[in-house]
């Protein structure tokens, strides 16, 4: 009964755009594995970094190998952030607005499937290839800079799965959208003005505290607690990676977000006639 | 227990504005093919959205060989093809059957076991390595209808089957729907094709806007004009025409011979015998009937 789950896969590898990512990936880590050259040594454990044989860094002020390690993986979480901000949200664009189309919908209803199991199978799908790409680049660079520089920073890890969940944050409400306009690159552009545009400036609205009326102090700090926050994340990112200090509160918001996101496309979903 | 029961379905759309379905109640036997005709936009895909659950009715229920189509489990013998399919290009027809067979719940070995008979059955053998996006129109019906027929349904819905085929595969799928009733399934049958619906359905039910104005066997809908063709050598034609004289019978000559207007059976065996006395040869006789089109257009009239 998982056939959509898996046509949902097939869907976005057909689409070439997921595949592409992979196999840029893999070149990117295949760089670092041979073209990547870290020398640790002297009084001081300075380190000195060479690409394809040039030396990257100057001697004098040389952070310690870890601080090192923690701006090589904190650009490379920021870069798989970006990722599946942008080429993941555009692949899984057109998921839901295509299954909807009469002629599609029609022939995935007639199946003995319940309309929860169908939402699933197509959200699940979606998710399923964005955490095998973001998984795949943060543990396969994972592996080289640890065995490159000798130090394992299982923090580095924990940032793949605090992209995922905002990933999950990010789908569900472009789901939600796409439930209503039907259509992939409104829904797209929708979530983007939202995330990129909506949530900034209701943030500023919330931190200068500009409103007076209760009303609407109290609805923008709603909205700001609920919306997507790329710059809070990226920071958390950067603190996790880092070994600073940090506190998971945005990323549990995303978390929940997404789920009240998911569970009110799976009521409009159910209760929708095609 | 019928194989499909509607108890008073009805659809309205926006609010109670538009009726797409009123108040439909048919039931439908195992077994049988059974045909729903109407003009367009006369609810005829809605009665067939809301047996599938792809619609929710506004009043009304129904059952799919008796369980509430409410419950997906209604839906595990089924078998649909939909008029506007739009089947995904990036798969091939092999692929095609196999994913939508895993929705239906088939196994991997049945699957392996039917792909190969039903795109055989279908005549798309050949072509099961091609693309979606490169099959013409004819072949995605083809390709859809052997979707319809994957998880070996007793009911199968099929909207329009043979929008898009030519002379040729209509025969081919009227056989494969001929054959499928002679195994005991239930076809229930959305077309325009009234000739098609005459040749194969056993039972029809007429819709117009949304309400059902006829049902009944498919003979009840073929009904006698009250008159014969018969036709003679030519060169006899005047004889003949002498012999309707003598019995008062109004006849137009045609081009496949008298159309006459008479009674009864036994008027009709009259004329035979006179023309045969006279060593005339009979080359044929039919009784003209009403075609299901005739009757249609009357009707909607």
């Amino acid at each position: 009964m998982n056939g959509l789950f898996r046509l949902t896969i097939k869907e976005l590898l057909s689409k070439k755009i997921i595949i592409t990512v992979f196999i840029l990936a893999t070149i990117f880590c295949l760089t670092l594995m041979f073209a990547l050259n870290i020398r640790i040594g002297g009084i001081d454990s300075k380190v000195i970094l060479n690409l394809f044989g040039n030396q990257v860094n100057g001697d004098t002020n040389m952070p310690s190998a870890e601080k090192i390690l923690g701006y090589i993986q904190t650009g490379i979480a920021g870069t798989v952030f970006f990722i599946s901000l942008f080429i993941a949200l555009f692949a899984t664009s057109g998921l839901f607005p295509d299954m909807l189309k009469k002629g599609n919908i029609d022939l995935i209803l007639s199946k003995p499937l319940s309309r929860d199991n169908i939402f699933y199978q197509r959200f699940s799908g979606a998710l399923a290839v964005v955490a095998a790409t973001v998984l795949y680049l943060i543990a396969f660079s994972w592996i080289i800079l640890s065995v490159k520089f000798g130090i394992w920073n299982f923090r580095y890890l924990f940032s793949g799965l605090i992209i995922l969940v905002f990933f999950f944050n990010i789908f569900a409400l472009m789901t939600l959208i796409a439930l209503f306009v039907r259509s992939g690159v409104v829904s797209l552009l929708l979530t983007y003005f939202i995330v990129f545009i909506l949530a900034p400036i209701i943030g500023t609205i919330a931190q200068f505290g500009v409103l007076n009326d209760s009303f609407y102090k109290n609805s923008v700090s709603i909205l700001h607690f609920m919306l997507p926050k790329v710059n809070e994340t990226l920071v958390l990112l950067s603190n996790i990676i880092m070994s600073q200090e940090f506190t998971l509160g945005s990323i549990w918001i995303s978390l929940i977000s997404g789920v009240i996101a998911v569970w009110i496309s799976l009521v409009i979903f159910k209760r929708s006639d095609f | 227990m019928p194989a499909i029961e509607s108890i008073g379905l009805s659809k309205y759309y926006p609010r109670g504005k538009v009726q797409a379905l009123s108040d439909f109640s048919v039931n439908v036997e195992k077994g049988t093919i059974f045909s729903l005709l109407g003009p367009n936009g006369a609810g005829k895909t809605t009665l067939f959205r809301l047996l599938l659950g792809i619609a929710v009715p506004t009043k009304g229920e129904g059952r799919i060989l008796g369980t509430h189509i409410s419950d997906p489990k209604a839906r595990q013998k089924v078998g649909y093809l939909s008029e506007d399919h739009r089947f995904p290009g990036y798969l091939n027809g092999e692929q095609f059957l196999y994913y939508y067979g895993k929705m239906s719940g088939i196994s991997d070995h049945d699957l392996k076991r039917r792909i190969p008979d039903l795109l055989k059955k279908v005549k798309l053998d050949e072509r099961k390595n091609l693309k979606l996006r490169k099959y013409s129109k004819g072949m995605l019906q083809r390709l859809g209808t052997a979707q319809a027929l994957i998880n070996d349904p007793e009911i199968i819905f099929l909207d329009e089957p043979t929008d898009g085929i030519d002379p040729i595969g209509r025969i081919e799928i009227r056989e494969i729907l001929l054959d499928l009733k002679n195994s005991g399934k239930t076809i229930f049958i959305n077309s325009h094709l009234l000739s098609e619906v005459e040749r194969i359905s056993d039972d029809i039910a007429i819709l117009k806007q949304g309400v059902l104005i006829r049902k009944g066997k498919t003979s009840d809908f073929l009904e006698s004009t009250g008159r014969y063709q018969i036709c003679v050598e030519k060169s006899k034609n005047g004889q003949v025409s002498e012999i309707f004289r003598k019995f008062s019978i109004e006849n137009i000559q045609t081009a496949g011979g008298f159309s006459a207007a008479i009674s009864c059976p036994e008027k009709l065996n009259e004329i035979i015998d006179e023309i045969r006395k006279e060593r005339i040869l009979i080359e044929n006789i039919e009784q003209l009937k009403n075609s299901l089109e005739d009757y249609f257009i009357k009707v909607l009239k």
